[in-house]
């Protein structure tokens, strides 16, 4: 080899180890600038308080990882039951978008729970006062944010819980098991691409029910549009006791209960319905006096009196029409209770998405009107009253 | 000689009028209700449009839905079905739903029993000819 040839060699191995060297120190320092700029994100928000295992930034694919993050509510919030906890959130970017210039992200959450507590009458006052009583401009506010689309985030494992220590016994509604999935998030239009964003999950509430969402919500439409429903199968009313009992002194040792609920919102309106199936139901009194006795024995035959009974299974069920504005959405009396008599007397019980949601009247009709329609066996389920005089959705 | 012009554009006008009228029959019933305006509109408004050709069309959005199928392409179900048969998820009695979760459970993906973009590329067919796609306006 020549001397100039040497030179050149010995050039490049020295260019190739600094770029060794490069990398080597931006790998042995990315992690902890990342370290101390999520300590002070999370330090410099207001209203919470946080704290993580570790954080671990990739360079290829652009990747940004945090372990064991525990975010508690300030003040107030307690480090045994944090507002949000997850073993693991990574967030990915997809290079080949950023190569056309577009931001399209990915992200898994791995075990995060979150707790939701009651807050105390005032507290709960302050912000209903705070609340804006418009429909919400999702459209504005995402044109706020940068143009980008997370194209998924994943939920494996996850829990909802909510708690009430306001209340005597301290009730909790535990969702558990939460596998979801969301696609197509984006924050402008034509990054959707003509699809609505959806969001898909299954979990366990309690120890027996199972649980099925499903949404799709287009938020670039005129006004926030949505759809889904949500099933409920098999949850084991026992497991209401605590909820149930510091209020009615009654409790529910058997039966089961299934929900089933199915949804639309357009142009600021809300339709849809609330389907409960209770199965064998049983009302019991926690309280050995003649008031309570009489309470639970009213409430345990007027179950048996309005359910099917069919052996094995004495299903007591209604439709419950929801129709109103997004901000105030009405959830309507008669054709629920008129729902409840047809089930038990002239239609029978089917679980399942059957009637939902109920059609809506063409007038606003009378209670007896509404009464004489749902005991005909040729007319169809108790039909949803419109909001408002001739106004049919 | 422009007095003729126009005569003869406003008859090619009323000739496309009344022919439109009479083959048209299978449009959409909102279509025909909402022209209820007079043949003298309809005259001018006819030339006007070979005049200016309408900007490219703008894609109709997929509407919202409220079950997982509304979003399905027709005959999606049949292929996941037939994907989950062949890779032998699909057990003997057991519903789609319960057949797509031990799927999903397998793959590492969430087990929710709702078909996804992801779980119909796990299973190797094609999201665009499961899912329905924006549809071009006419």
């Amino acid at each position: 080899m020549s001397r100039r040839g040497r030179r050149w060699s010995r050039r490049l191995v020295i260019i190739a180890a600094v770029l060794v060297a490069l990398v080597v120190a931006i790998r042995l320092l990315i992690d902890p600038i990342a370290t101390h700029y999520t300590r002070k994100g999370l330090n410099d928000a207001e209203g919470i308080s946080g704290d993580f295992q570790r954080v671990h930034v990739t360079v290829f694919p652009p990747g940004y990882e945090i372990r064991r993050i525990k975010v508690m509510e300030e003040p107030g919030g307690s480090e045994r039951h944090p507002l949000f906890y997850a073993e693991r959130v990574g967030v990915s970017v997809d290079w080949r978008a950023l190569l056309h210039a577009r931001l399209a992200a990915r992200a898994r959450l791995d075990e995060p729970k979150i707790t939701i507590s009651k807050r105390a009458e005032a507290a709960k006052e302050k912000v209903k006062k705070e609340a804006p009583a418009t429909t919400p401009d999702v459209e504005a506010a995402l044109r706020k944010v940068i143009p980008a689309r997370v194209q998924r985030i994943e939920v494996r494992d996850g829990e909802v819980l909510y708690r009430d220590p306001t209340a005597p016994r301290h009730p909790q509604i535990w969702l558990h098991a939460l596998e979801l999935s969301a696609e197509n998030l984006a924050t402008r239009e034509e990054l959707a691409g003509g699809r609505p964003a959806t969001v898909n999950a299954s979990a366990k509430l309690g120890k027996s029910g199972d649980v099925t969402m499903f949404v799709s919500a287009n938020p670039f439409a005129k006004s926030l549009e949505f759809a889904g429903e949500v099933s409920l199968k098999g949850w084991k009313v026992a497991e209401l006791f605590d909820l149930i009992q510091p209020a009615t002194k009654v409790q529910t040792p058997e039966g089961t209960l299934d929900v089933f609920v199915e949804f639309r919102a357009k142009g600021g309106e809300l339709t849809g319905g609330v389907k409960p199936v209770m199965k064998n139901v049983r009302v019991r009194p926690t309280e050995d006096d003649f008031g309570n006795r009489l309470k639970a024995w009213v409430a345990d035959k007027g179950l048996r009196l309005f359910s099917d009974r069919v052996p094995d299974r004495n299903a007591v069920a209604t439709v419950v029409p929801i129709k109103g504005k997004l901000t105030d959405p009405d959830i309507q009396l008669w054709p629920t209770i008129l729902g409840v008599i047809r089930n038990a007397f002239v239609e029978g019980i089917s679980s399942g998405f059957s009637h939902l949601p109920p059609p809506t009247a063409d007038k606003k009709e009378g209670v007896l009107e509404q009464a004489k329609e749902a005991l005909d066996k040729d007319e169809g389920p108790p039909e949803a009253q419109p909001t408002k005089a001739g106004q049919k959705k | 000689m422009t007095t003729k012009l126009r005569v003869v554009l406003a008859v090619i006008g009323l000739a496309g009028c009344g022919h439109a009228k009479t083959t048209d029959n299978a449009k959409p019933a909102q279509e025909s209700e909402a022209a209820p305006e007079s043949d003298a509109k309809a005259k001018t408004r006819e030339p006007a449009r070979k005049r200016a050709p309408e900007p490219a069309s703008k894609p109709e959005d997929v509407p919202v839905s409220t079950s997982p199928g509304g979003l399905l392409a027709p005959g999606a179900d049949d292929k996941i079905r037939d994907k989950l048969a062949a890779g032998g998820f699909a057990a003997e009695g057991k519903s789609t739903k319960e057949a797509l979760r031990r799927f999903q459970k397998d793959n590492d993906l969430p087990a929710t029993g709702i078909p996804d973009h992801e779980t119909v590329k796990k299973l190797g067919l094609d999201p665009n000819e499961i899912f329905r796609a924006a549809a071009v306006k006419d």
